[in-house]
């Protein structure tokens, strides 16, 4: 009897210890262990109205590649009285690379674009969805730009030397005039040192560091204050410039008055001097409210 | 007892047991505190290269196939915006580099106390079928996850004093053996069953008895340690109880070799078997008057009737009198 006492109380001692032995390693480990929310996605960010403008589901997208505009036209496009009528909500996108401007225009996603025409035309957007200009922005010269010398359009000249270009595809001064121009003169990545970067501005750096001997792109009015105008060769003087698309599939004239106006007025605020100027394509001839 | 009758001694030694204990409580509050960091840190890591890998898909993040380089600026631009979103969550890592581009805005440009304690870091690699895109994220080192809890201090504290009092009231054997050594001893009576002797626990000396007065003289003292107000009277039967009891003994006696006779009638001659039982406790308790009445079956007073109420029960004895060795 005794033994079994002594037994029973020496498990319910044992008991008592694993129980507070559990507690302090649960204390411990609540104090530090907390559920983490998932995070939510970081990039391909759209930006909507403030409010739904209506009941309507239908909304307008709208897909840009430059970002200093972006704000000014959601605020424009959302306060428009057409689209306010015709759609519920403004869904503006701003892609960050060939792969996003190919999917928003190559399936059609966009209402209107802001593009260059040689990516709706590729794949023949404009005549599977409809793609309309409506607006359009000058159109440029593609050069060839260096720091200590003019660059020479000869073979013998650009053997051996060290150019920059974009690395995305469907830029045309910065990657497919100068590649069009190389190939004329029997050069490609095999007999020149070509080496890429991401966008204008990085070519310019890497020319100012001396990464490069020579970059291709437009001459930019900043440029001025940098770069000598000497020491550059035009490789095509008539680079078509970025583009305003509307997706007509309907003969909805208002819209295209309204978003022609929303256009305008929105260019007029960016801070880039080369969107300030817009050339209306067709301009209505009747004023929509 | 009160807090003036602790001795200093008794507060040394409550302060070291509530030491060891706050040592113990801290080390396993600490391993749970381990156990938590590691399974948050994990859980972060794996949210992270979860978000990271379904936005590569749509982020400029170069490709060696495609011969195109690293867009510094989206990456950068990228990584900020997944910084602030998890420092927003509460998550206790940070990107440091993407694909060899240094993040700016939310790491290079952090406070340097806050960078610091970021201090280990864990790479991830992220495979796909064109690409292979390295990650470098900054996490706190574990250490850093072990804090002194206030709770383990306080249940330290709490949890010493019955441990303390357990000690004051039970001592530990060695203890237990010096204090005795150091009071003055008193005589006990000490039953062995293999030597069929009696002692008193005071001199080397052994006292015997005839087996029946010693199996009776045994199941008497269990019984009435059982049995303290029970009535044991020489004009009745002795009860059924006490006799199972001295058959018990003399079983265990026949066991232990001592006997092989056939067993006795306890409940025949009793006043002969005390008289035995008596004269034995005398010889052994004799100097001892004081212990001996613990021990001693009480002798009847007076005559008649006044004799006939007479008890013979062992009516002080406890448990904590008696030892019986090979019972």
């Amino acid at each position: 009897m005794d033994l079994k006492r002594t037994a029973m109380f020496r498990f319910s001692k044992f008991l008592l210890i694993g129980m507070i032995a559990a507690a302090c390693f649960g204390v411990g480990f609540f104090q530090k262990f907390y559920e983490l929310l998932v995070i939510p996605p970081q990039i391909g960010h759209f930006s909507t109205c403030p409010a739904p403008l209506s009941g309507n589901r239908e909304v307008l997208n709208v897909y840009l590649t430059e970002t200093a505009f972006a704000q000014s036209m959601q605020e424009q496009l959302c306060n428009n009285p057409v689209v306010k009528r015709q759609f519920g909500n403004v869904h503006l996108v701003v892609g960050q690379n060939d792969y996003d401007t190919f999917r928003y225009i190559n399936h059609g996603v966009s209402d209107l674009a802001l593009v260059k025409s040689n990516v709706v035309e590729a794949f023949s957007a404009n005549q599977i969805y409809d793609y309309h200009e409506i607006a359009a922005h000058a159109s440029y010269s593609a050069y060839f730009i260096s720091l200590r010398e003019k660059p020479v359009l000869s073979k013998e000249y650009l053997l051996g030397k060290k150019i920059g270009l974009l690395d995305y595809p469907s830029s045309r001064s910065g990657n497919i005039v100068p590649k069009t121009v190389l190939q004329s003169l029997g050069l490609n990545d095999t007999n020149v040192n070509i080496q890429y970067y991401s966008s204008h501005q990085e070519l310019r750096r890497a020319l100012l560091d001396g990464e490069v001997d020579i970059i291709s792109s437009y001459w930019a009015v900043d440029d001025n204050t940098r770069l000598s105008r000497n020491y550059i060769t035009a490789l095509e003087d008539n680079v078509s410039g970025m583009r305003w698309y509307l997706k007509m599939q309907k003969r909805n004239t208002d819209l295209r008055c309204a978003l022609q106006n929303v256009i305008e007025n929105a260019t007029r605020t960016v801070d880039k001097r080369y969107y300030q100027q817009v050339e209306i394509i067709d301009r209505c001839s009747h004023e929509t409210n | 007892m009160k807090l003036t009758e602790i001795t200093h001694r008794q507060w040394a030694g409550y302060l070291l047991i509530a030491a060891m204990l706050l040592t113990v409580i801290q080390g396993l509050i600490s391993l749970g505190q381990f156990a938590g960091y590691k399974l948050t840190y994990h859980h972060a890591i794996d949210n992270i290269e979860n978000r990271i890998s379904l936005d590569s898909a749509y982020l400029d993040i170069g490709s060696r196939m495609m011969n195109t380089p690293v867009n510094q600026s989206a990456v950068r631009r990228y990584a900020d915006r997944l910084n602030s979103e998890i420092s927003k969550l509460d998550y206790p890592a940070r990107v440091v580099t993407m694909q060899g581009v240094e993040i700016e805005n939310t790491w290079t440009q952090m406070a340097e106390p806050a960078r610091v304690a970021y201090s280990q870091r864990e790479t991830i690699l992220l495979t796909s079928a064109e690409q292979l895109i390295e990650v470098t994220v900054a996490m706190r080192p574990w250490y850093a996850a072990l804090s002194l809890h206030p709770g383990a201090i306080i249940a330290a504290l709490l949890l010493a004093i019955p441990v303390c009092r357990q000690r004051i009231r039970s001592p530990h054997p060695r203890r237990k053996a010096l204090t005795a050594e150091k009071e003055p001893s008193q005589p006990r009576l000490i039953i062995n069953l293999h030597t069929k002797t009696l002692h008193n626990g005071m001199c080397d000396d052994d006292f015997t008895m005839q087996n029946k007065p010693f199996c009776f003289y045994v199941a008497l003292v269990k019984y009435c340690i059982d049995n303290p107000e029970a009535q044991l009277s020489h004009h009745k039967d002795v009860p059924a109880e006490l006799i199972q009891a001295a058959n018990g003994v003399f079983a265990r006696l026949i066991e232990l070799g001592h006997t092989k006779r056939k067993r006795p009638d306890f409940n025949a001659n009793l006043d002969k078997t005390l008289s035995e039982i008596r004269s034995t406790l005398e010889e052994a308790f004799g100097q001892y008057a004081q212990a001996k009445e613990k021990y001693y079956p009480p002798r009847a007073q007076g005559e008649g009737s006044r004799s006939k109420q007479h008890s013979f029960t062992l009516t002080n004895i406890t448990a904590e009198d008696v030892e019986i060795i090979g019972n």
